[in-house]
């Protein structure tokens, strides 16, 4: 048995995967220990965070008592080797129950893996459950569904975002050192900025989907939400690569993400979209702005070259991501909204149903914009290495604030990315005036995950925001 | 497109949709479809060159390389 010989004032719990990875292969941490100590936090804060819907306590201690045994007699797999994680509730697990948060799968209980799923378990993860998402990745913070809505852990008042809500809120808390979220508009980044997190939505194809259940298949990413920047590289790395079960899985080479770390920016070639995500918009929040802007100053004065950038169809994606989104969400679930409309969750069934309402010449012309929009953000990317804005318009609102239709009412600046494909990624770059969270994102070429990962590593090691823990 | 549209209209639409809406739920849905149509009509305006294709067809039968 490997004794804990950590020897650090950090607590279990809040160790990031490198960290904890490095005890574990030195032997200095239990992967038995370490998933414990995970366990008896979730059991003393979930039923406040509610950020599972499963919780796989037997399971888990037996995959960590595997990985300590596989690891003491030298079989070492890698730094999520003994690394307690969880799933958003819609990648499917073998036998365990998988329900997108949503009665319509209430007792679905897949009979394999998704890729990424069966990666992980590959790499030699622990997992110790599945956790809370807006309904089937859309619906938002229902009460009307029947399953757990997470709370913020910096403000319980306040939503976690979504819909990766359950993640981005149980990566803030300590209740997993790694989640894998998915992204069709934001749903990644989105809760990451607001739980003050780092979260990734890889370039479309980079990761499969297989085993993933959609909500809009052209836009649809999936990409791993951690507490830092070298979390996520170290994650993705477990998951991206080619799959021949997902059509849309990219056969690009994956590169040493990691090796990417740790370098400065002097050079780096930043653009700023300043006309649209930091127009002068009454319903953007102004400390979101100063504080992004802050961000900018401080790549700056690290040696990064900044400069505006123009992309004019930016003003037409808040049309064309929606129409595509619920059209296609549309598709998949219209036999379902038909036959048992019941069990869906109002918000969910309502923006469903709008899917079905829009005209084939709308989506065939959101589809056409976003053409357009990908050939001006590569036009930009051919002059700069990554681009810069706010994540978020706006910082959490709270949970009295929502209605189905309350994330509509402001600016997105997530979707534009999942129309392009291009990998973007949130870090913290500050908090408000309330203690609320606030993310930065950075976009880059297709494929090109290493800058993004090599400008927000450099960032978050300036910032230093993973210093400050939410008061839980 | 107008950025408003009359309850008759909005409810041949949700029949187009196949789906059976009471009187209150097309009152719910009804305003949630005339958010987005002034940004739609807006979209739907814009003139695009003819190499902005809504979906490119490839005629192979195995998986491009991307």
């Amino acid at each position: 048995m490997i004794q804990d010989k950590t020897q650090t004032s950090t607590p279990l719990h809040y160790l990031t995967i490198a960290e904890a990875g490095e005890l574990i292969r030195n032997g200095s941490l239990s992967p038995v220990e370490l998933t414990r100590a995970f366990l008896e936090r979730i059991d003393a804060l979930d039923d406040t965070l509610q950020c599972y819907i499963t919780v796989l306590r037997e399971e888990a201690m037996a995959e960590a008592r595997q990985a300590e045994t596989e690891i003491l007699r030298g079989d070492y797999r890698g730094p999520m080797h003994g690394i307690p994680i969880a799933l958003k509730d819609l990648y499917d697990t073998e036998g365990t129950l998988t329900t997108a948060s949503s009665r319509v799968m209430a007792e679905r209980i897949p009979a394999e893996d998704a890729t990424v799923t069966a990666r992980l378990r590959a790499a030699g993860a622990v997992l110790l459950g599945k956790l809370a998402m807006h309904e089937f990745a859309l619906g938002g913070p229902d009460p009307t569904n029947g399953f757990p809505l997470a709370r913020n852990p910096w403000n319980l008042e306040h939503i976690p975002g979504g819909s990766s809500s359950g993640s981005g809120a149980g990566i803030a808390a300590g209740l997993c050192m790694g989640t894998l979220g998915s992204c069709t508009g934001g749903s990644i980044r989105g809760p990451a900025a607001f739980c003050g997190i780092a979260g990734i939505k890889a370039t479309y194809g980079r990761v499969s989907r297989y085993g993933v259940v959609p909500l809009s298949w052209t836009l649809d990413h999936c990409g791993p939400m951690t507490w830092t920047v070298r979390d996520s590289a170290i994650m993705l790395q477990a998951i991206a690569g080619y799959d021949p079960k997902d059509p849309t899985s990219s056969q690009a080479p994956v590169p040493d993400y990691a090796a990417a770390l740790g370098g400065d920016i002097r050079g780096l070639r930043v653009g700023i979209p300043r006309h649209f995500f930091f127009a002068d918009d009454p319903s953007v929040d102004r400390q979101t702005v100063a504080a992004a802007d802050a961000a900018l100053d401080a790549l700056a004065d690290m040696g990064a070259e900044v400069e505006e950038v123009n992309v004019p169809m930016l003003e037409h994606a808040g049309a064309a991501q929606p129409v595509i989104m619920l059209a296609e969400a549309f598709a998949y679930h219209q036999n379902n909204l038909r036959a048992t409309p019941e069990l869906f969750g109002e918000m969910v069934r309502a923006r469903f149903r709008t899917g079905g309402l829009f005209s084939s010449a709308d989506y065939v012309q959101a589809q056409r914009v976003r053409n357009t929009l990908k050939r001006q953000f590569a036009d930009v990317l051919r002059r700069v290495d990554v681009v810069v804005s706010p994540t978020m318009s706006n910082p959490a609102p709270r949970f009295d604030e929502m209605d189905a239709m309350t994330t509509s009412r402001v600016p997105s600046f997530t979707g534009p990315y999942n129309l392009t494909g291009m990998p973007a990624i949130s870090v913290p770059c500050g908090f408000t005036a309330e203690g609320l969270p606030i993310g930065l994102q950075f976009a880059g070429k297709p494929f090109d995950e290493p800058a993004v990962f090599r400008a927000t590593h450099a960032y978050e090691r300036h910032a230093r925001l993973f210093e400050r823990r939410p008061p839980v | 497109m107008p950025a408003s549209i009359s309850t008759d209209d909005f409810r041949a639409l949700a029949v187009r949709a196949g789906l059976e809406l009471t009187d209150e739920e097309l009152a719910l849905l009804k305003p949630m479809y005339e958010h987005y149509l002034p940004a739609i009509e807006r979209m739907n305006a814009l003139e695009l060159d003819a190499e902005d294709l809504a979906v490119s067809f490839t005629p192979g039968w195995e998986p491009e390389t991307p």
